[in-house]
């Protein structure tokens, strides 16, 4: 763990007096997270008690068969979705209470996110897809020029970037979602299945590159049911039935 | 920048999936393109006479009143009313217009038989500014023998334009110089004409007559035969003037009562006649008055056509919204992606709306196009002169962005609020699913466009079966071979040797002569009944020839046909209508005589024994009750002006006319018409309005159409989990596609079911104008069902078998 260790002002209810007092600060951490689906008559309970931390820059894998929860938590700490009940503490905000607006305001330039499926907009190019973000960023047009190469430039982009989606390969594509994701420097990058749809090969790259992003300084997640992928992280979270089972430092 | 990357997105995604884009850009554009058309129309019509430079001071007075209890309510009006009007207060300027018979008319270049004669005051031109090519407008008017003609009548007769000073042979017989040349009338002005005389004209022509009524008519008050305009000040008080004018008028009114109606004491009471003012821009749609110099257009018409426009471009909003959304799945990727790397729900809606914006000015421009393209065709079936160029220009160019800018707004909101809402990961994994309520939403919508064109197609159907009766039904006279021939009101003689060299003819039957025929508006006149001595009654009069009836083919119901008698002494013979017999409540008692009121000449011209009723001859067709009329024998030809002919049944009846004209009437252009004309023409109005309903109910299908086309896809994609599982199930292709369009007929149905009703009240509403009703058989109901069936089976089948195959084949 590499929790960052700050200092803030809490009101100490018994005596009504301001203190400062030193704490732990994490990426994102969750506390006694409980989230159900509802259907039309029966309640699926999916994550129950969830508490994890993640400190920044870390590199923590999510391992867990389907129906484990992996998505939902993905969406959790992805701040898409708000838990039943507990906590969620992203860099140190609580997020439970706030609506979508001021969740979106948190996750706009912090978060990003890699898909299984990619999911790269097909009407738009490789440059188009990857400069997205920026423009929600309302970056000047100079700076998102100069990031874009960058971006396309680190993930062996640039001579594939006026092609579109559907005249890209799988690895392509994912390298291109990479480049989307990192793109605006994110503080916090979820993976889902990253490596889902491609081969050994493809997977290898994709793993080497997502290494690189978090050696680059970016917290990563990485959310998967291989254990052998798993096994890069440094920190490996396994979750089952909705509960975190283990949850160890790996070497 | 943002909006750029949108657009880039919209434009791809059009080239993405062309085919279902272009259809939504199709019917984006119909629906644009018929508003704007009924707009161009709407505009067209509510600007007559605003063309006039301060249009707003410029007023027509009219005549309104009773006589024995009918009501008088007339554009025209005495010819003493314009001095007085032009001694009141405010009035800056009056003049009368005074329409003059058609007459052959010679310049240099051509010559031919015109309609358009007219006569004005020299001050015609101070209130009404029309563009002079030649000459000006302070003289033009002023001397005698003066004509001002219009570019177009100048053009015809001399071959050119500039004419000033050139002489123009009226009916071979008087000569006017011309002063001036204008600017052709704009079409949408109230009045028209080709020919301005001088006034001066007007009471030479009636001195010709003295001790007739016509002489009368300079100083008469009680006889209504011209317009009256005036130009009042801007600070003119309206109704003060209108006072003024009242008090002014009255006493000159109840002194020619108590003079025409000498002797008669209690019954002068019983003959008011008044003057009001109405403004001139609102005579087109707002006038309520009789012999109006062209046809006017209902207010109630516009807002009709108003609200149709509306109401076009709402459903086509509504179906671009069913469009867009019905292949939602295709953009769940993209707007959750977008979501997912920043964009707030504000900026989706941006998107969307900007799409929808985009989109709409694409189909104006293709609106644009197809209303240039369909204007002529409009002209031609609605016969009015509009223009794109004369609509589309500032301010309304703006309107016209505005309208589109909002239809875009309108049509992309609920897109926009769809897509902006979705969650994003369900978007991702497919587990998105559209609430019930959309689906009855969109259901609705098609019983409702269903109504729709149920309603517009069964009110085309029995518009067509009404009209089609109507015309088949006898209007008083045989229409088949039979023509009207107009002479015109001068050269008696020549009018009766004309009709003896058609009776030489074999293919000739049967020639009779009248001073109207079917398709005028006969003179209406003040008679008394001897039986019944305290009523006036009002009569439509018509001079005919001993031949008339005959050749016109009208039906004898009692007594026989009036003869000419030689002996001087003896009481002129007359018919009457049957409806005049029954206004006269003559109960066969024939000892009793008609006396015209008013007479001043020997009574012999003024008093009748009626010796025969005529079935009701049709002069403007049956929607109204008819006309009671009397037809008093004419003498000598002497107010003759047409000629009526019957054929025996010959290919060359036609082309023996003409050469018998050609050769006793030699130089005189000859204007005729079928009977069968004239009996189509009393209903081209209700023709035109047939044709404006046919063009609606087409566009009602049309719309209804792209409708179906967006619920069945919209239907296929909600079921598309469904029809998965099914087809695991082994149902086949034909179960699968009933399976998932089994709504589409329930909403169909439900809007068939309240449109048939709705059509039935439609119809008899517009019925309900005609004093004759032919109603429309059940089958006309079943038929645009049966259509609409086809065509929603067709829909049903091609969208959705293609979607239901691939779901087999997957």
């Amino acid at each position: 763990m590499n929790p960052q260790v700050v200092v803030s002002k809490k009101l100490l209810s018994d005596i009504g007096r301001w203190v400062y007092v030193l704490e732990q600060l994490y990426m994102i951490h969750t506390r006694d997270l409980v989230k159900g689906y509802r259907g039309q008559e029966v309640a699926t309970p999916v994550l129950i008690n969830v508490n994890i931390d993640v400190g920044d820059g870390e590199f923590v894998a999510v391992a867990g068969p389907s129906g484990s929860g992996k998505s939902t938590l993905f969406n959790i700490l992805g701040l898409l979705e708000a838990p039943d009940a507990g906590s969620v503490v992203f860099r140190g905000r609580d997020v439970g209470g706030l609506g979508e607006s001021e969740r979106l305001a948190l996750r706009r330039g912090h978060i990003a996110y890699v898909f299984r499926q990619f999911n790269l907009v097909d009407e738009l190019s490789v440059a188009e897809n990857v400069e997205l973000p920026l423009l929600y960023l309302k970056m000047k047009r100079a700076e998102r020029r100069e990031r874009l190469e960058e971006a396309l430039g680190r993930f062996g982009l640039g001579h594939i970037s006026r092609r579109f989606p559907r005249q890209l390969s799988g690895l392509q594509q994912q390298m291109t979602a990479l480049a989307r994701a990192t793109v605006f420097q994110p503080k916090l990058l979820l993976a889902d299945e990253p490596t889902g749809n491609l081969n050994s090969a493809g997977g290898s790259a994709v793993m080497e590159a997502l290494s690189a992003i978090n050696e680059a300084g970016t917290t990563l997640v990485l959310f998967t049911n291989s254990m052998q992928e798993a096994q890069k992280a440094r920190r490996i979270i396994q979750l089952f039935d909705g509960h975190v089972v283990t949850d160890h430092a790996h070497t | 920048m943002r909006i750029l990357n949108f657009i880039k997105t919209f434009f791809r995604n059009i080239l993405l999936h062309s085919g279902f884009s272009l259809l939504t850009l199709f019917g984006l554009s119909i629906g644009i393109a018929m508003s704007l058309l009924v707009l161009i129309y709407v505009y067209y019509e509510s600007n007559y006479d605003r063309h006039w430079s301060d249009t707003e001071q410029i007023y027509r007075l009219y005549s309104y009143g009773e006589i024995s209890g009918e009501a008088i309510r007339s554009a025209v009006t005495p010819q003493p009313l314009a001095s007085v009007a032009a001694g009141s207060e405010g009035v800056e300027a009056a003049a009368r217009l005074v329409p003059g018979a058609r007459k052959l008319v010679a310049g240099s270049f051509n010559r031919s038989l015109e309609s358009g004669f007219f006569y004005a005051d020299p001050e015609f031109f101070e209130i009404f500014d029309l563009t002079f090519l030649e000459g000006d407008p302070h003289s033009a008017l002023r001397d005698s023998a003066a004509v001002v003609l219009t570019r177009t009548t100048a053009l015809r007769l001399f071959g050119e334009e500039k004419v000033k000073g050139a002489l123009l042979t009226v009916e071979d017989s008087s000569v006017f110089r011309v002063s001036a040349v204008v600017e052709d009338i704009p079409a949408n002005s109230h009045f028209s004409f080709d020919f301005l005389a001088s006034w001066p004209e007007v009471e030479a022509r009636l001195r010709k007559h003295p001790g007739d009524e016509r002489a009368g008519m300079i100083d008469n008050w009680l006889h209504l035969n011209s317009y009256t305009y005036v130009k009042v000040n801007a600070r003119a008080d309206v109704a003060k003037l209108g006072r003024a004018v009242a008090e002014r008028t009255s006493h000159e009114v109840e002194e020619q009562v108590a003079a025409s109606f000498s002797g008669r004491g209690e019954e002068e009471g019983r003959i008011a006649i008044d003057f009001g003012l109405q403004p001139v821009s609102a005579v087109h749609l707002h006038s309520q008055l009789d012999n109006e110099p062209k046809d006017r257009a209902s207010a109630l018409y516009l807002y009709i056509f108003t609200a149709i426009a509306i109401f076009i471009l709402l459903v086509t909003a509504v179906n671009f919204m069913n469009l867009t959304t019905a292949k939602a799945a295709r953009r769940y990727k993209e707007v959750a992606v977008r979501k997912y790397f920043g964009a707030g729900r504000r900026m989706l809606i941006l998107q969307f709306l900007t799409e929808a914006v985009a989109f709409s000015f694409l189909a104006l421009f293709l609106a644009l196009v197809l209303v240039e393209w369909l204007l002529p065709v409009f002209n031609a079936m609605f016969q009015i002169r509009m223009s794109v160029s004369g609509f589309i220009r500032e301010p309304d160019t703006i309107w016209i962005l505005v309208l589109t800018m909002s239809l875009g707004v309108l049509s992309g909101s609920y897109p926009a609020l769809f897509f902006s809402g979705l969650k994003p990961w369900s978007a991702l994994t497919g587990s998105m699913r559209v609430s019930r309520l959309g689906l009855v939403l969109r259901g609705l919508l098609i019983s409702f466009q269903t109504s729709l064109a149920l309603v517009l197609l069964v009110l085309t159907l029995g518009m067509a079966w009404q009209l089609h009766h109507l015309q088949g039904t006898f209007h008083g006279f045989q229409e088949d071979h039979a023509l009207v021939v107009e002479w015109g009101g001068t050269d008696a003689q020549g009018l009766l040797d004309l009709k003896e060299g058609l009776l030489q003819r074999s293919e000739v039957a049967k020639v009779g002569l009248a001073e109207f025929v079917p398709g005028d508006d006969p003179t209406v006149v003040s008679f008394r009944w001897e039986g019944d001595s305290a009523r006036v009654l009002l009569l439509a009069l018509n001079y005919v020839d001993e031949g008339f009836f005959e050749a016109l083919g009208a039906e004898l119901v009692a007594g026989r046909w009036s003869r000419l008698s030689r002996d001087s002494s003896e009481t002129a013979e007359v018919v009457v209508s049957a409806s005049a017999l029954r206004l006269l409540g003559q109960s066969g008692d024939q000892q009793q005589f008609l006396e015209m009121i008013g007479g001043r000449s020997s009574a012999r011209d003024y008093r009748f024994k009626i010796v025969g009723v005529v079935a009701d001859i049709s002069f403007a067709g049956i929607k109204e009750e008819p006309r009671p009329m009397v037809f008093v024998l004419d003498r000598e030809a002497a107010r003759s002006e047409h000629l009526v002919i019957r054929l025996n049944n010959s290919p060359e009846g036609d082309a023996v006319v003409q050469e018998v004209w050609r050769e006793l009437a030699p130089g005189r252009a000859m204007h005729y018409s079928s009977l069968e004309e004239v009996k189509a023409g009393f209903y081209s109005e209700e023709q035109r309005f047939a044709r404006i309903a046919v063009v609606f109910a087409l566009l009602a299908l049309v719309l209804l159409l792209f409708g179906l086309i967006g619920m069945s896809a919209f239907l296929l994609q909600y079921h598309q989990k469904q029809l998965f599982i099914r087809k695991v199930l082994s149902a086949g292709f034909k179960d699968l596609l009933a399976y998932s369009l089994r709504d589409y007929w329930w909403f169909l149905g439900g809007g068939m079911a309240v449109g048939l009703p709705a059509a039935a009240f439609v119809l008899q509403f517009w019925l309900a104008g005609f004093s004759r009703i032919f109603t429309l058989p059940y089958y006309a109901y079943v038929f645009p069902i049966f259509l609409m069936l086809v065509l929603a089976f067709v829909v049903a089948w091609i969208t959705g078998g293609r979607e239901i195959r691939k779901v087999v084949d997957s």
